[in-house]
């Protein structure tokens, strides 16, 4: 285990958006081992939906097609509300980073360190960035 | 007609000469020349108002001419007709030689000229006095009297000094009539006055009204009420007579009862009298109608000579002997009182002037000539008299003494001299004293009997002992008076009665207060009045003195100078009687009363008051007498002494003795001492009074060069007030010029004839470089920016010649242009004064021009560059004209003219029945038309010719076609050849089932072809906005497209990207748009973009993509699984985490190299980047070398090769201390095999022990897989790796 990692989180809550268990699994032990207090993990945007009512969360890892939908209106929803966002997906590539603009890309596979970077990228970014929407060209 | 006996014309002098001596002392003319009366009007300053105002309201059919007579300046061009001519209906004309005199119309003296008419016509003489003596007025007058008679008017209007009265006198006297103007009204009332003066105006009216007057008179001038009837006419002019004599004195019986009746008639017309009777009674009751009429009467009829014979008689008598007395240095001195117009003076002095020759004796001869009408004197003044009356004259004295004039002759100078004139008033101005002889003929007539008494002692007083004086032949001295005695009585010559007693008279004569009253009443020349005065006695009559001489207390009259005038009774015992005439009260009272009477007078006469004294003893050679004295003053001035004895004599024989002898020889020589004093005091009041009236004369001579200096001074208020008239209307002249050249915006510049600058416009200054303020400068002094040619030499030749000169200059420095005229400026007698330089701008012209020739020059270059060729038709002749091209694409032989059939014979339109059916709906509009021909020649290959043609007409009315024609046959080819070419692409385009989308780049509209129709599920081909072109676009692709055109459009970048077209009902397509930006034919920019349906292949990449994904979710899941598999052993921990980053490793390395990009494979250095990096913070890395890519089936094994490295770098190498280095450079060698030099640089390296783990027996199974080669050494510094490894396929292969 990488030390560094080891308090880079503590005491936050974060939501974990994952449809595949086991990878859920190993992305919440990353992020509790990096002392993440609370770590929800949901499976469909339904669950999301149930999360999001109940908490109020520090950083949410997303991953971009659930069983039951794409989720970037759900990111974009969540960069609006200044919500740090990670996109964990095997589709994180620079052709949707654009939908995206304030979100960090983690690809998969990952490793902790690489996913607990992200978060802390992410939280940076959501402090210091303004609103910003995306917006279609005047064209 | 009344007494008008016969028609004097205008009589040449020769003829006056013959008939002379049979017409003496007939009545001047009284017909008239012309039928119409002839009104002369004199004027002077202020006349021009005065004419205005006199002719504003006149209208024509007056019936009268009128002639206007003004003092104008000789050297002046009058604008008085122009003046006049604007204020009047009627006409106005200035008068040249030989004008007609003409009804109703106001002729005008032209300045310089003495006017007279002659025939019907104007005449004008050269004036022969000198400036300042000419009275132009007083000469037409008199001409106008002699010409017209009755049918004369004289109107004196507003003017300084005399003139015009005695010409309007002439007029009067030969029966006009006459009107001034009136003073009140009259800007200058010195001519008015002067009309006034002489009592012989008839009309006094303003200005406006004199005109209707005169006419009124005119219309009714010959009916009088005067009786016809001979009995009747005799009885009226006694009656007159009879009012007259007992009013104003005078006698008017024995005059010519034909000249009284004239002017009786004028008087009865111009007062408009009804019948005589109404006169009479008018004549009867006012008396200032009696003294018109009878100056009317008076109007003297004086002449030279008169009375012929008397002359003589007074010649022998008087003049004679008078002058043989007489030495050189002695004077002569002869007064002529009344001397009216001066031919009495004139003929008195060319009589002595004779005998003088005669006796060959030459004293100095002064003759006085006095009147009381100023007008008179300065006719007098004048010496020159009308030729009518030259017959007056004795034959012998008329050439010695008169210099002829053609209408006119003068009294020489010689005459003249010896004559003073001056105006004086016998009754009332100090007499003229040592006289040698009084002339005083015609005058006492008209003087009231009192007035005459009163003269005698005046004349006695003038003249010197033994002197003459000469009455009319109706005139005596009074009778009973001593003071003359008759020398002849036949001629009236009397001889001065040197020792009669003079009676006292005293100025004025006749009643001194009535004539003092007079005086202040009238202070003008009003002396008629004295004629009113009624006669009464003065002085005793013989029995009266009788009566005082025996009973009365005696008496004397002492005049104020202390000589006793009379007396009467005893007084001898009062006064000495002294041998000869010693009358002086002081020298012959006796002793006692000489004391006393001095005071006593002086008291008297002082306070105007009886004075007495009583008991005075007057002693005497009788005794002494006691007696009271009463000093009593008299009206006359003269005290009387009364003398009233108080007690008897008381003699004084006793005292004789007693009386000292000493007393009465004092007073005796004092007396004798007094006397002589006397006497020499006589002698210099007798000297003072010869200096005194000499200083008169010198007066007088002033007062007549005050009168010239009068005539000058009007004639230059005349020409002054013309001059202010006449610069009114330059200034207006100038003004309307100035705003012509203003409104014209002509640039005019004027020089003189020395060029200099005269006047310069202000568009001539806004064109050169002038001022204002460079008027008077000379032209040479200016740089003139005009033309190439000397400017000033061309002036100077316009000027000599008179003629013209026109250019029109080159352009200057400024590029400006002009028109240039320069025109002799002419004067007024058409001499060249000078230059004027107009100035055109035709700059633009010139430029336009210019322009125009570049053009042309220009048109026939790509006329010619185009193988153009043009022709000229003439609708009417259908012939043409063609050029050498047009020749040639016709396929003629020569150009020029040709007929329209041979030029078109070759050509033959494309479609000729479009062609003929455009060209005449063309024609029919006047519009232009084209039309493409094929010309087939034979020989040569055909050929294509665009023809464009448009009617017009020509300058010579004709309607004509100009065409042009180009060889196209180039350009047909090429456009054939284009449409094969756009054809094929059409094909391939079609073929390939490619759209092309063309935007405009402003607009935005986009023009879709038939496939892209169709790809973008549009409905038809055509054009797009923006929304239309995308509705059926994947809203999310939609920025895309924004993003790339803004791509292309900013930075002219060409782009390609791939979006989706979802229609409803259909799958998905996947389109791939590849663009670039371009300038359209029409100079717009454009993007063109071809697209193509990338479906098919879209599926594919998306079937693989989703593969890619699962097997990295694989990873992802096998990572997972292995990070959450249960870790109890750390060891068992340690391994799953190597396995975890060996898994993740190979996931990433997929993902590259499943990437478009990676077509060749993944590239050698991405591949590190990707797995060292994720190592690495601060450490320094450096990858160096060529491009190699890794096949895919070495990729796996290769990346856990590399995998292993790098961690052993971050355990234990190069990336495991902060400030670490790893540097990779590799080189390709042959058959795919690529060496890699993999060097770690660790600060105080402590190389670790050998030991073979897991790891380093996947390096060497590995290796051995690749069949490559591992090495690796440890040092001080770090580690050092040596790979080789088959990385790549082989080359060449």
């Amino acid at each position: 285990m990488n030390t560094a990692a080891d308090n880079g989180l503590n005491g936050l809550a974060i939501l974990v958006v994952e449809d595949e268990i086991f990878i859920g699994l190993a992305v919440e032990q990353a992020l509790r081992d990096a002392g993440a207090e609370t770590v929800d993990l949901a499976t469909t945007l339904s669950e999301v939906e149930d999360c999001l009512a109940g908490t109020e969360y520090d950083a949410v890892v997303l991953d971009l097609r659930l069983p039951d939908g794409e989720t970037f209106d759900l990111g974009t929803q969540l960069l609006d509300k200044h919500v740090p966002l990670v996109i964990h997906s095997g589709h994180a590539d620079l052709d949707h980073s654009h939908r995206l603009p304030n979100a960090v890309f983690c690809a998969k596979p990952s490793t902790p360190q690489d996913l607990v970077h992200a978060v802390i990228e992410a939280r940076k970014i959501a402090a210091v960035s303004p609103i910003f929407h995306s917006k279609r060209a005047p064209f | 007609m009344l007494g008008a006996k016969q028609v004097v014309g205008t009589m040449g002098k020769a003829q006056l000469d013959k008939s002379m001596d049979v017409q003496e002392a007939e009545e001047p003319g009284l017909g008239s020349q012309l039928d119409f009366p002839i009104v002369g009007i004199g004027a002077s300053a202020g006349g021009l108002e005065a004419v205005t105002t006199m002719f504003q309201g006149v209208e024509t059919g007056t019936g009268m001419a009128f002639v206007l007579v003004m003092h104008l300046d000789p050297d002046h061009e009058s604008m008085m007709a122009e003046l006049l001519s604007s204020k009047t209906r009627i006409r106005v004309r200035q008068i040249a030689e030989n004008d007609h005199v003409e009804v109703d119309c106001l002729h005008v003296i032209p300045p310089g000229a003495s006017l007279r008419i002659q025939d019907g016509m104007f005449r004008l003489d050269p004036f022969s006095e000198p400036r300042g003596l000419r009275r132009p007025i007083d000469s037409f007058f008199t001409e106008l009297a002699k010409l017209q008679g009755e049918r004369a008017a004289a109107v004196v209007l507003s003017g300084t000094g005399g003139d015009g009265t005695a010409g309007m006198r002439i007029i009067k006297e030969f029966g006009g009539i006459s009107a001034v103007q009136s003073p009140e009204e009259a800007r200058y009332d010195g001519m008015p006055f002067s009309a006034l003066a002489t009592k012989m105006v008839d009309f006094t009216l303003p200005a406006s009204e004199i005109v209707p007057r005169i006419r009124a008179f005119f219309d009714g001038a010959f009916e009088t009420p005067f009786p016809d009837d001979d009995d009747a006419g005799v009885k009226a002019m006694d009656t007159i007579c009879g009012i007259l004599k007992s009013t104003t004195g005078a006698d008017f019986t024995g005059y010519k009862r034909s000249t009284l009746l004239r002017r009786l008639n004028r008087r009865l017309q111009v007062l408009e009298a009804a019948s005589i009777e109404e006169y009479l009674t008018l004549l009867r009751e006012d008396g200032s109608e009696q003294r018109a009429l009878a100056r009317d009467f008076l109007i003297n009829v004086t002449s030279f000579f008169r009375d012929r014979e008397i002359f003589e008689q007074v010649r022998q008598t008087v003049i004679l002997p008078l002058l043989r007395n007489k030495d050189a240095s002695d004077e002569v001195r002869i007064w002529v009182a009344g001397c009216s117009s001066g031919q009495e003076a004139y003929s008195i002095a060319m009589m002595i002037d004779h005998t003088c020759e005669e006796l060959k004796k030459r004293p100095l001869v002064q003759i006085f000539a006095t009147d009381m009408d100023e007008a008179m004197i300065d006719i007098a003044r004048q010496a020159s008299y009308p030729v009518s009356m030259f017959h007056e004259l004795p034959a012998k004295y008329r050439d010695a003494y008169t210099v002829g004039q053609d209408e006119k002759f003068e009294i020489i100078a010689k005459i003249r001299e010896m004559v003073r004139f001056s105006v004086h008033d016998l009754i009332q101005d100090p007499p003229f004293s040592k006289v040698d002889m009084i002339s005083c003929r015609n005058l006492m007539i008209y003087l009231g009997e009192e007035l005459q008494s009163g003269l005698f002692p005046l004349m006695h007083f003038s003249l010197r002992p033994g002197g003459h004086l000469l009455l009319g032949t109706s005139e005596s001295v009074t009778r009973g008076d001593n003071l003359f005695i008759p020398q002849d009585q036949r001629a009236r010559i009397f001889r001065r009665n040197d020792s009669a007693k003079r009676p006292h008279f005293n100025l004025p004569l006749g009643n001194p207060l009535t004539a003092k009253k007079a005086k202040q009443a009238y202070p003008g020349s009003q002396r008629m009045s004295q004629e009113m005065d009624f006669p009464r006695h003065q002085g005793f009559d013989a029995s009266n003195a009788a009566i005082y001489e025996n009973y009365a207390p005696p008496f004397l009259r002492v005049a104020q100078d202390g000589r006793i005038m009379d007396s009467s009774g005893d007084l001898s015992l009062f006064m000495m009687s002294r041998p000869g005439e010693e009358r002086r009260l002081d020298l012959l009272a006796r002793d006692g009363l000489n004391e006393v009477i001095g005071p006593l007078l002086a008291g008297a006469t002082n306070s105007g008051e009886r004075r007495a004294m009583k008991g005075v003893e007057v002693s005497s050679p009788f005794g002494v007498q006691k007696t009271d004295i009463i000093a009593h003053p008299m009206k006359d001035q003269t005290v009387a002494l009364v003398f009233i004895v108080r007690e008897r004599l008381q003699p004084v024989i006793d005292e004789f003795e007693l009386r000292p002898p000493s007393r009465d020889e004092q007073v005796a020589d004092l007396q004798e001492n007094l006397q002589a004093a006397r006497l020499t005091l006589k002698g210099k009041v007798e000297e003072i009074e010869t200096a005194n009236e000499e200083l008169k004369s010198s007066n007088e001579e002033m007062m007549s060069m005050n009168e010239e200096l009068q005539s000058a001074n009007e004639e230059l208020t005349t020409a002054n007030e013309e001059l202010k008239n006449k610069i009114d209307e330059l200034t207006l002249a100038n003004a309307d010029l100035d705003n012509l050249l203003q409104s014209a915006d002509l640039a005019m510049i004027v020089l003189d004839r020395n060029k200099r600058i005269r006047h310069v416009t202000d568009a001539a200054r806004k064109l050169m470089p002038l001022m204002r303020s460079d008027e008077g400068r000379s032209l040479a002094e200016f740089n003139i920016p005009i033309g190439n040619f000397n400017l000033l030499d061309e002036i100077g030749n316009v000027i000599e010649s008179g003629e013209a000169f026109v250019e029109t200059t080159e352009p200057n420095d400024k590029d400006q242009s002009f028109y240039l005229r320069i025109t002799p400026y002419f004067f007024a007698d058409g001499s060249v004064e000078g230059a004027t330089l107009s100035l055109i701008d035709i700059s633009k012209e010139v430029e336009l021009r210019h322009d125009l020739s570049v053009e042309t020059e220009k048109l026939q270059l790509a006329m010619k560059a185009a193988g153009m060729g043009s022709w000229d038709t003439d609708l009417e002749t259908g012939r043409m004209r063609i050029d050498a091209a047009a020749a040639k694409i016709g396929g003629l032989d020569k150009h020029g003219l040709v007929e329209r059939d041979a030029f078109f014979k070759n050509i033959e339109a494309v479609d000729k029945r479009e062609f003929v059916k455009t060209r005449d709906a063309a024609l029919k509009k006047g519009e232009s038309y084209s039309y493409t021909a094929k010309v087939k020649n034979s020989g040569v290959e055909t050929r294509w010719v665009q023809v464009h043609a448009k009617p017009y007409t020509g300058a010579d009315g004709r309607k004509k076609v100009i065409g042009l024609g180009i060889d196209v046959s180039e350009l047909y080819r090429l456009q054939e050849g284009l449409r094969e070419e756009s054809s094929k692409l059409r094909l391939a385009l079609n073929t390939a089932r490619m759209g092309v989308a063309e935007m405009d780049v402003e607009t935005r509209v986009t023009t879709a072809d038939k496939a892209l129709a169709h790809q973008l599920n549009l409905p038809s081909i055509g054009e797009y906005g923006p929304e239309e072109l995308v509705e059926f676009i994947v809203a999310e692709d939609v920025p895309l497209i924004d993003e790339n055109l803004a791509k292309a459009v900013e930075y002219g970048q060409e782009y390609e990207f791939d979006f989706r077209v979802d229609v409803p009902g259909e799958d998905m397509r996947y389109l791939r748009s590849r663009g670039f930006i371009f300038t359209g034919a029409d100079g717009r920019p454009k993007v063109v973009a071809p697209t193509v349906d990338v479906t098919a292949g879209e599926q594919q990449k998306m079937l693989v993509g989703e593969m890619s994904h699962r097997i990295k979710n694989l990873f992802a899941v096998i990572a997972g699984l292995v990070s959450t598999a249960p870790k109890d052993h750390p060891e068992t921990k340690a391994m799953a985490q190597d396995l975890l980053e060996r898994i993740v490793s190979l996931g990433k390395v997929y993902d590259l190299a499943r990437k478009d990009t990676t077509a060749f494979g993944l590239s050698l250095r991405d591949m590190f980047t990707s797995v060292i990096g994720s190592h690495a913070s601060t450490q320094a890395l450096s990858f160096d070398g060529p491009d190699v890519f890794i096949s895919q089936n070495v990729l796996n094994t290769f990346t856990l090769i590399v995998h292993e490295l790098t961690t052993n770098a971050a355990k234990y190498g190069g990336l495991s201390a902060a400030d670490g280095a790893l540097s990779v450079s590799w080189k390709k060698q042959k058959d795919g095999v690529t060496q890699i030099i993999w060097e770690e640089m660790v600060p105080d390296f402590d190389p670790p022990e050998s030991h073979e783990g897991f790891g380093s027996l996947l390096i060497a199974s590995g290796v051995r897989q690749l069949r490559g080669h591992f090495d690796r050494s440890f040092s001080k510094k770090g580690v050092r790796i040596e790979l080789s490894l088959a990385l790549s396929q082989a080359e060449g292969r």
